[in-house]
């Protein structure tokens, strides 16, 4: 009877301790990937601290920075569906305003050299100031946020900490900001073990052929490792007739430019539905099908890489399919550290 | 020397620089008024006042006359609200030539999130399509008939061929009294008007032409005390 009181006292206290001390998962050092290009953003330890990485994760998740408390950035984008916005074709903010469009997959940004659909965010610190004071997400205004943030004790102890002073300011909020954003990297998928090598990993036979098809059809566009050139092109999707929206033709005022949109990647797609930039498809099945017989090749605007629908059997679709699935990284959408911070 | 003499000695001093530097100021105009805002002043047959004015002046220098630098300013912000933001400091008596960047440079503009007068919260920065806001004007126009149009200028783009910074050069005597750069606001605005242009948020052709009629509407005058 001691001893079975004595096991059971081990094992709770094991239990506690295992709450207690949060195990780090991985070190607090970003590592590249082997054989990836190298990144537009610094991620070394000189501009992603500790520190810094759970300031922004703090805010990342604080609802306090939206006029009414009610919605932080993590509503709209969230983890476990690669950090977009599921079941909603485009976002709703605050008072479940509509915004016009879908919010992306938040994956590899330290890549990227602009963000949004029409590219028109020319640097990741600057692309926080759009969801805080767009009147359908977060609604607030910029003083507002540094007031509140400066009221809080604890949130002006970690910018003491991070910044080595206390004054909150727009630069150093958005810079914590995105260190979180910065270290969403996804490089741990069944592809990527794949192609490292990795003892016992190997593609199914289904899976195999379904790169062959990306390779021959998609990588153009799509390309790996990042499974984005990160250029503006147009699969031919019609014009949503409902917010008509010109693209990066927005942005630029040139006419070629119009109807184009940001190749988004295709890591962890399995999760980031619903798909494009109007989340008009549902389904991965759709929008392969749509590749396959939908695409208009009279559509002016279609990039050259696709010069019409590309005609894949059932089986070829399926097969496809299947290969997509090799992009899902259970580790990143899973991963502890990215997840909603428990004080 | 006895402490009197110093003391005269600190005066003449004093003087001398009193005279001999002077602090530029940034005036927007109406006609041959300066402006202030929430005022109504006349314009092209009708009537206008003004809620807000405000621009950005970069890399401001003034120059000796073998073009030796002998100031360069940082960025700042020229805020209708705050009168102390006009002036742009002391023109050295050596000074021959001013020149200045009517907005700002386009790094600025692709650098992320920059503090100071640069700071976002200045309300002069545009998030969904990166960039700052190089001259922004707004208030009421009131035609001969009465019928009113609100009028808001946000003139900003850094990317060719629209980019909206402009860049001012101007040849300066302090010995002839207190340069001013006066900005003739009627210039530009009646060109926008009579074009129908009462709203202009996004970059572009327009936002780059009206730019260039802001530029030519700046002038370096004289104020004597
Ligand atoms: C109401 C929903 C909503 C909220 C809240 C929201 N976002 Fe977004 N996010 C979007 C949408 C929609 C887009 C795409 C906007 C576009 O393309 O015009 C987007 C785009 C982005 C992008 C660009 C991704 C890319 O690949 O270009 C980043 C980064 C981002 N959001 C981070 C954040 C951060 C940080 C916050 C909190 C400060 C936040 N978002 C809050 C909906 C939201
Ligand atoms: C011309 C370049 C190009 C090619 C080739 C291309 N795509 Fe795309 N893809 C895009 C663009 C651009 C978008 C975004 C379009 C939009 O939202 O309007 C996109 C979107 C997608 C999406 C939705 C992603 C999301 O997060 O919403 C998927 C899935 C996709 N493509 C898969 C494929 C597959 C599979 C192939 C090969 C059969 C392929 N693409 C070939 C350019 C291309």
């Amino acid at each position: 009877m001691n001893r079975l009181i004595f096991l059971l006292f081990v094992l709770i206290s094991g239990l506690l301790s295992a709450y207690r001390f949060d195990l780090p998962i991985f070190k607090s050092k970003i590592s590249i990937p082997k054989k990836w290009p190298k990144p537009t953003y610094d991620l070394s330890e000189k501009a992603i601290s500790e520190e810094g990485f759970q300031l922004g994760r703090s805010l990342f998740y604080d609802p306090m920075l939206s006029r009414d408390s009610t919605i932080s950035c993590a509503t709209c984008h969230l983890q476990y569906t690669g950090f977009t916005h599921v079941d909603h074709n485009v976002s709703h903010g605050i008072d479940g305003r509509k915004g016009t469009r879908n919010a992306p997959a938040l994956i590899n940004l330290a890549w990227k050299k602009f963000f949004h659909w029409d590219g028109g965010v020319n640097h990741i610190e600057a692309q926080g100031i759009n969801p805080l004071t767009h009147p359908a997400e977060m609604d607030n205004t910029l003083a507002e946020v540094i007031r509140r943030l400066t009221l809080n004790d604890d949130y002006r102890k970690q910018f003491q900490r991070v910044y080595g002073a206390d004054e909150i300011t727009t630069a150093k909020l958005m810079n914590a900001l995105s260190q979180f954003t910065r270290s969403l990297i996804s490089s741990n998928s069944k592809y990527d073990q794949v192609l490292r090598k990795e003892k016992g990993v190997t593609f199914t036979e289904q899976e195999q052929s379904g790169l062959v098809i990306f390779r021959q059809h998609c990588v153009s566009c799509h390309q790996e490792p990042l499974f984005t050139t990160h250029q503006f092109k147009s699969n031919g999707l019609q014009s949503d007739p409902i917010f008509k929206d010109l693209g990066r033709f927005a942005i630029t005022g040139k006419v070629v430019d119009s109807f184009l949109f940001m190749i988004p990647t295709l890591r962890n797609i399995e999760f980031t539905f619903p798909y494009m930039h109007d989340g008009r498809f549902r389904k991965l099945k759709e929008v392969i099908s749509y590749y396959s017989d939908k695409i208009d090749p009279a559509n002016s605007h279609l990039s050259r890489e696709l010069n019409g629908p590309i005609h894949l059997s059932d089986k070829q679709q399926k097969d496809l399919l299947a290969f997509l699935y090799t992009l899902t990284d259970k580790q990143f959408l899973y991963n502890p550290r990215f997840s909603f911070p428990k004080k | 020397m006895t402490v009197s003499k110093f003391v005269c000695f600190c005066l003449v001093l004093i003087c001398f620089n009193a005279f001999n530097q002077s602090v530029l100021r940034f005036v927007p105009c109406l006609g041959s008024q300066a402006i202030e805002l929430g005022k109504e002043y006349t314009i092209a047959e009708g009537r206008i006042s003004f809620q807000s004015i405000k621009f950005y002046v970069s890399d401001f220098r003034t120059l000796t006359e073998n073009g030796k630098l002998i100031k360069h300013w940082p960025t700042t912000l020229v805020n209708l609200e705050d009168s102390s933001s006009q002036s742009i400091g002391e023109i050295d008596s050596a000074a021959v030539r001013i020149d200045f960047l009517l907005g700002t440079d386009s790094l600025s503009n692709v650098s992320g999130i920059l503090e100071g007068a640069l700071d976002p919260i200045n309300g002069m920065y545009w998030a969904w399509n990166s960039g700052y806001i190089n001259v922004k004007s707004e208030g009421l126009y009131r035609d001969s008939t009465g019928k009113e149009f609100p009028f808001e200028f946000h003139l900003g783009g850094y990317l060719a061929p629209n980019a909206t910074v402009r860049f001012l050069s101007f040849d300066v005597n302090p010995q002839r009294g207190i340069p001013q750069l006066v900005i003739l606001m009627d210039d530009w605005l009646t060109y926008a008007f009579e074009k129908g242009i009462y709203s202009l948020m996004i970059p572009g052709k327009i936002s780059a032409e009206l730019a260039t009629k802001v530029q030519a509407s700046i002038q370096l005058t004289y104020r004597h005390e």
